[in-house]
């Protein structure tokens, strides 16, 4: 157990990876002699070459085909993508290949492809790229989606989607790079498919994943002072989701805030109360509530995007108005 | 957001700044006595000055107010 960042946990499981498998190489805008644009990759070229760790165009379309080329080949492809906006150039391939091929073929080709992207905001970066666009994929059969939001998790998550036949997108938020946390590089994983409970509480279940997990989180604490005792519910798994510890965790609580970084409508967030509203109707002691991001492309300005994106103080607001209706 | 410059070596962007088309057109009007140097003199300063102004003119503006957060996102509201 040693103590380090995300962006780190990253690198360890992206070295082990490039160590285990000859098979794996790391391809992507600025990961070799830059580093990668937040530095997961820095020091893998001069440990692994250029065959395997390969700077490619500004061209995200072409490589993420050359990546699909190289799993239907027998590689393990790593592609990374620097910023899940610019990944919209590479739908095409995601979504009319990658997610289609297995069943197109009747089962006879596998795409063993692990994408990995940044996503969401709060680094200033403007709104070409800070966007949260999970659901775009998590809406798409053939691909699985996974979201780590601790340390452990940014380096098991990217471990299990090696081991996966199937394209494995990973999105990691690009706001918690830096954040620390522990990693245990021996421990057993943990199923990468399944929700966590990170805090147990009995009021109210607060369902986030990736980046709002830790605000989640401090949120729980903050109302804990007033005697409220929330439950967060780590979704980690954006497709499938785990509707059994999302119904699990209503079922405790009977109230449930979803925080979710993407626009509300048509959220991942709109999924998750549809799903309660579904399996948990008559669990349920209050209408579910959502805190999502402003309907705004994510501003520029650091005041600005501090109030487009959802933040602690909009969470525990959210969970004190639901618990002071009357109706409820 | 920066360029760390790590892709080419400093030699060949020296190299490329010897070529830097804003010199080579200023030479070239010098050549064909379109520009002298009270000329460039008043371009310069006049665009730093412009350049200033507009720097002073943000820094000194108010932060633009968080109820506008959503404007511009659409050109108008929908009846």
């Amino acid at each position: 157990m040693n103590r380090t960042t995300y962006r780190e946990a990253v690198r360890s499981a992206l070295r082990d990876a490039l160590r285990r498998d000859p098979r794996v190489f790391l391809m992507g805008e600025d990961v070799g002699r830059y580093g990668g644009a937040y530095a997961c990759s820095a020091g893998l070229l001069e440990e692994f070459g250029p065959e395997r760790v390969r700077d490619t165009p500004l061209a995200e379309s072409t490589f993420v085909g050359a990546g699909i080329g190289a799993a239907l080949g027998g590689a393990r492809p790593i592609v990374e993508i620097m910023t899940v906006n610019f990944s919209l150039l590479a739908l095409d391939q995601i979504v009319n290949n990658a997610a289609t091929l297995r069943h197109m073929s009747g089962g006879q080709l596998s795409i063993p492809l692990v994408v990995r992207m940044a996503t969401g905001g709060g680094r200033q970066l403007a709104a070409q790229h800070s966007h949260s666009l999970e659901n775009w994929y998590a809406h798409v059969p053939g691909l699985r989606v996974l979201a780590p939001a601790t340390v452990q998790d940014a380096r098991d998550m990217l471990l299990a989607a090696l081991q996966e036949p199937d394209p494995v997108i990973v999105f990691e938020h690009q706001y918690l790079y830096p954040m620390e946390g522990d990693l245990d590089e021996l421990a057993e994983p943990a199923n990468p498919w399944r929700a966590a409970v990170r805090r147990a509480g009995r009021d109210v279940s607060l369902i986030a994943h990736g980046g709002s997990v830790p605000k989640a989180l401090v949120a729980a604490e903050r109302l804990a002072e007033s005697g409220l005792e929330a439950e967060v519910l780590d979704l980690r798994c954006l497709r499938p989701l785990d509707n059994e510890a999302i119904l699990a965790t209503v079922r405790r609580t009977h109230r449930a805030v979803l925080i979710d970084e993407g626009w509300r409508s048509g959220s991942l967030a709109a999924e998750v109360s549809a799903r309660i509203m579904e399996g948990a109707f008559y669990e349920l002691d209050a209408p579910v509530v959502r805190v999502c991001s402003a309907e705004v492309p994510i501003p520029y300005a650091r005041h600005l995007e501090e109030a487009a994106l959802p933040q602690v103080p909009q969470i525990v607001d959210a969970v004190r108005a639901m618990m002071a209706r009357r109706d409820g | 957001m920066y360029d760390a410059e790590k892709y080419r070596d400093k030699a060949e962007v020296a190299d490329w700044r010897k070529r830097d088309p804003i010199d080579s057109f200023i030479a070239r009007l010098r050549g064909e006595q379109l520009l002298d140097d009270g000329d460039l003199a008043r371009i310069e300063r006049e665009v730093a000055e412009e350049v200033e102004s507009a720097v002073r003119a943000a820094d000194e503006a108010p932060l633009e107010p968080v109820e506008d957060l959503a404007r511009f996102v659409y050109t108008r509201e929908l009846p």
